[in-house]
């Protein structure tokens, strides 16, 4: 499984990958902007993607949209530190985020997610 | 192509990536030959390794070729002209605009869509006025000579979707996207552009509605010229063009560009005879 980790702080892209350490068979590869991530979502070819809203333009809800339209595989994990912010959560969902997970990221959800998606990928190959 | 530890790069080495900073800048460009202060550079924002091409892939073409350079005098004449219409003033800058955009023209995709628009007058000068434009506000805006050179890039090619006939189609954005996209020699800065130069800071542009913090530095700026430029071929009086432009100031455009490109504007000559 190939995951992608879009953050522009390499203190929580090192966080981010600490926490998959323990998973086997998963190859990951970091983006520092936006502009990045669409480039290694065309290189890298993940299967995940864990994304950050508040970045830099373009900022993560514009990855998401783009990524979700472009290819109807990858699945994205938005994270985020609007914890109350209803609408932002509701524009995730619309345009098509699998998971959302408010910052800082508790490495246990972060797991679960992951786990949950590749459930769905093993499902989907299965069918 | 080979992935080297940054410790272990030498001078000479050419860059098989682009390596970004956080703010989507590029610090080094794919087919780039390192050099020690870009190294140096590298190690100091921690970056760990970096893919290295085995072989010079990006051997430049010729410059000289007949379609670049039909274009280096397309470039001369509008700037010609930008000047008779006393709105603009590219004067100042314009040896540097016709660098910048000659350097270019060697990039095979650049050739490509030029010669692919060579028929429909209004495509192939909408492209290089808004690249000579463009790249006027990237030079006031202190751009390095690597960005210039993106940013001319993505104004040329940035209605690549059109296919080869001017056309105010709404899909053309994201058909260009997926065009370029599927060339992986252009680099997603210019991609992105391509996707973005019809939204709007409002969020009522197309294709994805994105506003404000959804839209790429470099997008934000060409729409601002776009929208100039078309009202221009619209045969709109150039100073209305120019007002209509600016009043759309933190409407339709983020309000850094287009007081960026009020700088640009020959306010002295607006109204001279």
């Amino acid at each position: 499984m190939r995951l992608l980790i879009v953050d522009d702080s390499a203190l929580i892209r090192f966080h981010i990958r600490g926490f998959l350490g323990e998973l086997s068979n998963v190859e990951i590869a970091e983006a520092v902007s936006g502009i990045e991530a669409l480039e290694k979502h065309r290189t890298f070819k993940p299967d995940i993607i864990i994304l950050d809203y508040i970045m830099p333009a373009p900022d993560g809800l514009a990855i998401l949209k783009i990524v979700t339209k472009i290819d109807k595989n990858v699945k994205l994990i938005m994270a985020t530190t609007l914890g109350n912010q209803k609408y932002i959560y509701k524009s995730f969902i619309e345009c098509g985020a699998f998971a959302i997970l408010a910052k800082p990221i508790i490495k246990e959800d972060l797991l679960h997610a992951v786990k949950s998606i590749e459930h769905c990928i093993n499902v989907g190959d299965a069918i | 192509m080979k992935k080297v530890i940054i410790d272990d790069l030498q001078e000479g080495m050419i860059s098989n990536q682009t390596i970004y900073n956080e703010r989507g800048t590029i610090l080094v460009a794919q087919g780039v030959r390192l050099t020690i202060s870009i190294i140096k550079r590298l190690k100091k924002i921690n970056i760990a390794f970096i893919d290295i091409q085995d072989d010079e892939k990006f051997s430049s073409c010729s410059p000289f070729t007949p379609t670049a350079q039909k274009a280096i005098s397309t470039v001369k004449t509008l700037s010609s002209g930008l000047f008779a219409l006393k709105t603009v003033n590219v004067r100042n800058n314009i040896v540097a605009i016709e660098e910048i955009i000659h350097s270019v023209l060697a990039r095979p995709f650049i050739q490509e869509f030029l010669e692919s628009c060579t028929d429909d007058e209004r495509l192939y000068t909408h492209s290089l006025r808004t690249a000579i434009l463009s790249t006027n506000m990237g030079l006031i805006k202190g751009y390095d000579n690597l960005n210039l050179q993106y940013l001319a890039m993505s104004a040329i090619v940035h209605d690549c979707g059109m296919g080869n006939k001017f056309d105010e189609d709404e899909e053309h954005a994201f058909r260009g996207f997926m065009k370029l996209r599927q060339n992986l020699d252009v680099d997603m800065t210019i991609t992105l552009v391509c996707l973005q130069h019809h939204e709007r800071y409002n969020g009522t542009g197309f294709p994805f509605s994105c506003g404000r913090t959804q839209i790429s530095e470099f997008a934000c700026l060409l729409a601002v010229v776009d929208h100039y430029d078309r009202l221009l071929m619209k045969n709109n009086d150039p100073r209305k063009a120019l007002f209509d432009t600016i009043g759309q100031k933190s409407v339709y455009f983020d309000p850094r560009m287009v007081d960026l490109f009020a700088t640009t504007i020959d306010w002295p000559r607006i109204y001279s005879i």
